[in-house]
């Protein structure tokens, strides 16, 4: 008999980029772009399309500011995101809990 | 989706997660050198009585308010976050249990009672047994500032490991 996936598991967060960009916005109260896209190792452009759409869901919030003339934006992870993102890690938990242990014959 | 219903890719995945969290942690962490500069203010702030007279001594005090003012309405107009973090371009998490909090608090306050008591007394005993009669600000300096230093390290490590424990 083979369980069903448990709930809390978010389609968003089952891409690899998006679960390692909410790992480091859950962990910090907020960050800059720059730390952020540092700390993933991703470029620019791969870090905006993956924040665009983690925002249109309502996971993160960005907020443009200026530094004298130069503009930074930091992200941060909302209430929601954090939820969406602890309730995701449970179940990930959970499901890994189900691997059998190595070297039960016929495994 | 693999990991929906493969363990090993869920494992995988949790294994990305703990990764990234330890690297966020690990570049949120304050630097090194604001423990550095924590001695050297702490131990150079009382270390500068043996030096300067009375008018020096104001004029260190005047600057130490300056400081703390310029750190107040910094802090003010950031609505909360520290100048270093906007600096570093990171501010790690603020939430801690309030028995946590208390905690600190109080040893704090104990700490500073207990100097307040018997820092001189104990700081001049401490210059005549080193061989230092002369400067017991600077020995008491140095003492105070390197326990100062520990504290507020350990603080740090104590409110790391009460993050950890949160996310479990």
């Amino acid at each position: 008999m083979t369980a069903g996936p448990p709930e809390g598991l978010d389609r968003l967060l089952s891409d690899p980029t998006r679960l390692a960009i909410m790992s480091v916005l859950c962990s910090v109260d907020w960050c800059d772009f720059a730390f952020l896209r540092d700390t993933v190792d991703l470029s620019d452009s791969a870090l905006s399309k993956q924040l665009s759409t983690l925002k249109n869901s309502g996971q993160v919030e960005q907020q443009r500011k200026y530094l004298g003339r130069v503009p930074k934006t930091s992200v941060r992870a909302t209430a929601e995101g954090r939820d969406r993102f602890r309730h995701h890690v449970e179940a990930l938990r959970a499901i890994a809990e189900r691997i059998p242990p190595a070297g039960i014959p016929g495994e | 989706m693999d990991e929906r219903n493969d363990p090993r890719k869920a494992a995988e995945a949790l294994a990305a997660v703990r990764t990234h969290q330890e690297r966020a942690d690990k570049a949120a962490r304050l630097p090194w050198w604001v423990y550095a500069l924590t001695f050297v203010a702490s131990a150079g702030l009382s270390a500068a009585n043996d030096f300067v007279d009375l008018a020096g001594a104001k004029f260190i005090a005047a600057v130490v308010v300056v400081l703390l003012i310029v750190t107040f309405v910094a802090g003010l107009l950031g609505r909360g976050t520290a100048p270093l973090s906007r600096v570093r371009g990171v501010q790690p998490r603020q939430q801690i249990p309030q028995w946590a909090f208390a905690t600190l608090v109080v040893v704090g306050a104990a700490g500073v009672w207990v100097i307040i008591s018997y820092g001189g007394s104990v700081a001049t005993a401490l210059a005549d047994a080193v061989g230092l009669p002369g400067y017991p600000d600077t020995v008491a300096g140095v003492v105070f500032g390197a326990a100062f230093t520990l504290l507020f390290a350990l603080s740090q490590f104590a409110l790391g490991i009460l993050r950890k424990r949160a996310d479990r």
